[in-house]
């Protein structure tokens, strides 16, 4: 009898035990579903960031250069965009890297010429990788003003 | 009347041990093909490449920072901004009448750290719902009301960096 009882304790203690378990792991479950929903891939962001990049470089150097005609030598312009750029970029990784992404860009080439009107040529490299995507792209334009 | 209590308890965990068994078994094999994007995923990351290349930036500059609450079909909609956008036709047309429910979270950095406000709200949306995001930069020479309530972070010319959340189901 005594031997039963005990058998019975231990039986009770060790149900509880997987009673709780299943409820952890349940609302574990339902917790990071609710936190994550299902996301559309790394492509999208790795398109969506080439795409940022080439407006990006298009309407700051047209503003910066028609908003400061007297100062228009290739220094300042190249000067001002790199300025924006750090500080675009170090936005940009701040906030994918809440979303468990990597992403690493760098400006490769940006060259100004003042001939009558003024031209850019610009080269951009993005790192990107997820985990489950690995990508290197390079981004590169011209934008005549 | 213990040992009949005994071997109920022994059966129900035999249950369990043969169920866990059975349930780790059937998930162990893959059973189905591996998941690739459904008509709804592809159908809302078109809406918002299209909404992304300009109007989304342009209604965002005139929000004035009160929550819409019912998507672009409520009366609040119109309220919430200082100026004509094309964001809530787009809306309407390509997911209210499409029956889908969105909202919309923006982020902005403050002081180094980051804060969000709600744009649209339209809910709590369910697990399977589809999660976007969009990187919307504000510079100072952009001009608009989001200027009075989101501070210009920056010492270059670059204003403020846009985190804009975009989460979107069936209804």
């Amino acid at each position: 009898m005594e031997g039963l009882r005990g058998q019975l304790i231990l039986l009770s203690g060790f149900i509880m035990l997987l009673g709780c378990l299943t409820l952890t792991i349940l609302l574990n479950e339902y917790v990071m579903t609710y936190q994550y929903p299902y996301d559309l891939s790394g492509v999208d962001v790795v398109k969506s960031i080439k795409f940022l990049m080439k407006r990006f470089m298009e309407e700051t150097f047209e503003n910066i250069t028609s908003s400061n005609v007297s100062n228009e030598t290739p220094t300042y312009i190249t000067s001002n965009l790199t300025a924006i750029f750090d500080d675009l970029e170090n936005s940009l990784e701040f906030y994918y890297r809440m979303e468990g992404r990597y992403v690493d860009l760098e400006v490769k080439e940006i060259d100004v010429t003042c001939n009558g009107s003024v031209t850019m040529r610009y080269s951009i490299s993005i790192l990107y990788d997820d985990g489950k995507l690995h990508s290197f792209e390079i981004v590169e334009g011209e934008v005549i003003v | 009347m213990v040992k009949g209590q005994t071997f109920t308890l022994e059966a129900v965990l035999t249950t369990v041990i043969v169920f866990a068994t059975v349930f780790y078994l059937t998930i162990s094999f893959p059973l189905t093909t591996p998941r690739s994007y459904t008509l709804d995923e592809i159908y809302v990351r078109d809406v918002f490449n299209l909404i992304g290349n300009g109007t989304l930036k342009e209604s965002l500059l005139c929000w004035n920072g009160e929550v819409i609450y019912g998507g672009a079909i409520s009366e609040d909609f119109n309220r919430s901004f200082t100026c004509s956008t094309k964001l809530g036709y787009y809306l309407r047309t390509l997911l209210d009448n499409e029956s889908f429910a969105y909202n919309i979270y923006v982020t902005f950095i403050s002081n180094g750290t980051k804060r969000e406000l709600k744009f649209i709200y339209d809910g709590v949306p369910p697990p399977n719902s589809i999660l976007l995001s969009r990187i919307v930069p504000i510079y100072d020479w952009d001009k608009g009301s989001i200027k009075n309530f989101i501070p210009d972070e920056f010492e270059s010319k670059l204003y403020n960096v846009l985190y804009v959340r975009v989460i979107v189901w069936r209804v």
